[in-house]
């Protein structure tokens, strides 16, 4: 450590008035944090829908801010902040919490990350490793997210590192959603096509003003149509999906269409 | 609307007819955003002069007008001004024997006389009038209907596109084939009315060419001043002041000026920018507040026997009196529950875009059940948002601004209007 102080060259400053300003700076810290962390949320669901996820991605840049303000409070009630005590503190912290504490650090790091890297937001649809839900809060170490089956999934951020990260609607309202329906292959493909496309176009659940679309593709067994298009609400894509579906088969079997019902020989 | 000879010009001038494309809200718009949204601060900044500690009619002593007064002072407006606008727009189409759009859209937003303009312009030049299809007409994509509706080659009005289609998967085929038909010029010539909500999902589901559309040109403070003095004096010989109960000052500019030496007629108050605003300059939702803002004065006398079921013609005030108007901010509007509800969208939406609907229509195109749906109704009713008009539910011209910013908020098809 030549240049700079060892952890043993600082001149620590804890006295009892420090240490007691240093709790006080960490628990007001903690109180801002755990404020914003449900205010904000509180107020997103008081807002009209348009302004929900803008609101609802301040509470980690909320967090990194208080954060970052209390170690900028702090530092001083520990050492004289000049630049040689800062590099020796850090690296002193650096090679013990980089042994005791690797995946924790990562996680942390990771978190930081992903305040401007922004892989996943509050409100955003993801999945990580086969779990998909919406993403209700983002802590400093991880991401709780929501199944649709109301079960709180938490996974550390260090996942960002090395693992897929899928976003259905990165941010935004604009999220696909995909209903599946198989027809007997003998059939006027245009003409399902055409009602499938109505189907979508008089769902209650539609962003009207994204694309629809529905794709038609051979099976063996089956001729398979997509209808993909996009719900108001993100939030109700489970629902969007029943409403097509159910709507789409009621209207293909009003039109004569027989729904494929043969499980394919091989599955 | 109504016109007396002598002002007849000014009349027809009220009521304008734009293409669509160049419809504009009544400017103050903007303001009365920023009032809603930093409310209690905009006070303080506000130029008008603070109110005075002791209002001059107190709140307590005003009545409300039963409905007949109102319909003797803010009555129901005749159409002839509207349709004399339509003319002005339409002349150089109607003198073309042969234009290149033989059919005009007039989009127009909820509440805003379009069938009875339609209807009183289609008497007037002896046109066809065409009655829209049945419903089962419309699911089963009954091409007998259209055949039968323009038969002859008369020109002819349709006055109300939007009871052409379902939001039903089997709803739309019939008002996608009249479009084609419409914008290829088989159907002859005609002009056709169309809700300004309906006219914007139709412009998603059918893909053909932008047809050319008129619009009826929002009503801005000048004009409801303009166009409720006007109804207010009837045949002229009616005089009435309206005044603002909490300062006396001025709501339309006094009928036979103030009676004194100077006679520059007086400020007016913002109560018109208002509520041009609010309703978006659309006229009947302008004129269903302007009617509930209005009081009668303790100096009036009460309605002497004339109740509703009355034929005598009632006489809510003197010939020459004052009218007085509650401050904005105290008239009645409706408002819609401020928690989420799904479903109550749902249901305005779905009027909005067929311009109301029956009960159990409703049940065929939503995925909620009937007693859902007639839960959500009453809800909707109960704030004054939604009745039951003309067999059908439909959103109440009051309760309109409210229901407009709920689906806006929540990221809904909107009309331009």
């Amino acid at each position: 450590m030549n240049g700079i102080g060892s952890i043993s060259d600082i001149a620590l400053k804890l006295n009892a008035w420090n240490l007691i300003m240093i709790g006080l700076i960490i628990l007001c810290a903690c109180l801002l944090a755990v404020a914003s962390q449900r205010l904000l949320p509180w107020l997103a669901g008081k807002l009209p829908g348009r302004y929900r996820y803008q609101v609802l991605a301040l509470v980690p840049l909320m967090r990194l801010l208080i954060i970052a303000a209390g170690i900028v409070l702090i530092i001083p009630h520990i050492i004289e902040p000049t630049f040689e005590n800062l590099m020796a503190l850090l690296a002193a912290f650096g090679v013990a919490l980089g042994f005791a504490l690797k995946d924790y650090i990562s996680s942390l790091v990771a978190g930081v990350v992903t305040l401007y890297e922004m892989p996943y937001r509050p409100g955003d649809w993801i999945e990580i490793e086969g779990a998909y839900g919406e993403v209700k809060s983002i802590g400093m170490r991880a991401v709780t997210i929501v199944t649709p089956d109301d079960t709180a999934v938490i996974i550390p951020h260090l996942k960002l590192w090395d693992r897929p990260i899928s976003n259905a609607n990165g941010g935004s309202h604009n999220l696909m959603c995909v209903a599946d329906l198989y027809l007997h292959p003998r059939h006027d493909a245009n003409l399902a096509r055409e009602a499938l496309l109505d189907v979508a176009l008089t769902s209650p659940f539609l962003r009207i003003e994204r694309p629809v679309n529905v794709v038609v593709s051979e099976k063996p067994w089956a001729t398979h149509y997509r209808i993909k298009a996009y719900p108001i609400d993100p939030g109700q894509q489970f629902n969007f999906i029943t409403d097509l579906t159910i709507r789409g088969k009621a209207t293909l079997s009003d039109l004569g269409f027989e729904l494929a019902n043969a499980v394919p020989a091989y599955a | 609307m109504a016109s007396s000879p002598s002002n007849g010009d000014r009349s027809t001038a009220l009521w304008q007819y734009v293409a669509a494309r160049e419809y504009a809200l009544p400017a103050d718009t903007v303001e009365q955003k920023i009032r809603s949204g930093i409310g209690a601060l905009w006070k303080k900044f506000e130029s008008e002069e603070a109110p005075p500690e002791s209002p001059v009619q107190p709140e307590a002593d005003l009545r409300e007008l039963s409905r007949l007064q109102a319909n003797v002072v803010a009555p129901e407006p005749a159409a002839s001004a509207a349709a004399e606008a339509l003319d002005a727009a339409l002349a150089p189409w109607l003198a073309d024997p042969a234009p290149d759009h033989p059919v005009v859209f007039l989009v127009v937003p909820p509440h805003g006389f379009r069938e009875k303009t339609l209807d009183t312009w289609t008497h007037r030049h002896q046109w066809q009038g065409v009655a829209p299809p049945d419903t089962e007409a419309v699911l089963a994509n009954d091409g007998q209907w259209m055949r039968d509706a323009f038969n002859d080659r008369q020109p002819w009005v349709f006055p109300c596109l939007e009871r052409a289609f379902l939001r039903h998967a089997r709803g739309l085929s019939l008002v996608r084939g009249l479009m084609d038909a419409l914008s290829a010029g088989q159907l002859g010539r005609g002009v056709v009315g169309c809700d300004s909500w309906a006219w914007a999902y139709l412009m998603h589901i059918w893909r053909g060419r932008s047809p050319w559309s008129l619009a009826a040109q929002a009503f801005d403070h000048e004009h409801l001043a303009h166009w409720f003095g006007r109804l207010a004096a009837g045949a002229g010989q009616r005089h009435f002041d309206f005044r603002q109960a909490r300062d006396g000052r001025y709501v339309l500019p006094p009928a036979g000026g103030t009676g004194e030496e100077d006679d520059t007629p007086p400020k007016t108050t913002s109560f018109l920018r208002h509520l041009a605003a609010h309703a978006r300059g659309i006229p009947g939702i302008a004129l269903a507040l302007w009617r509930a803002s209005l009081r009668l004065g303790p100096e009036d006398p009460p309605e002497d026997g004339a109740d509703e079921g009355s034929d005598d013609t009632p006489t809510p005030t003197a010939p020459h009196s004052t009218l007085w108007v509650t401050a904005w901010e105290a008239v009645h509007r409706p408002s819609l529950p401020s928690e989420k509800d799904r479903d109550l969208a749902f249901v305005a939406h779905t009027l909005l875009l067929h311009d109301g609907l029956s009960e159990e229509l409703l049940a065929d195109v939503l995925p909620l059940s009937a007693p859902r749906i007639r839960q959500v109704l009453s809800k909707l009713e109960e704030t004054g948002t939604a009745g039951v008009d003309r067999d059908r539910w439909r959103i109440t011209a009051p309760g309109y601004p409210a229901v407009r910013q709920f689906l806006q908020n929540e990221g809904y098809l909107m009309d331009s209007f």
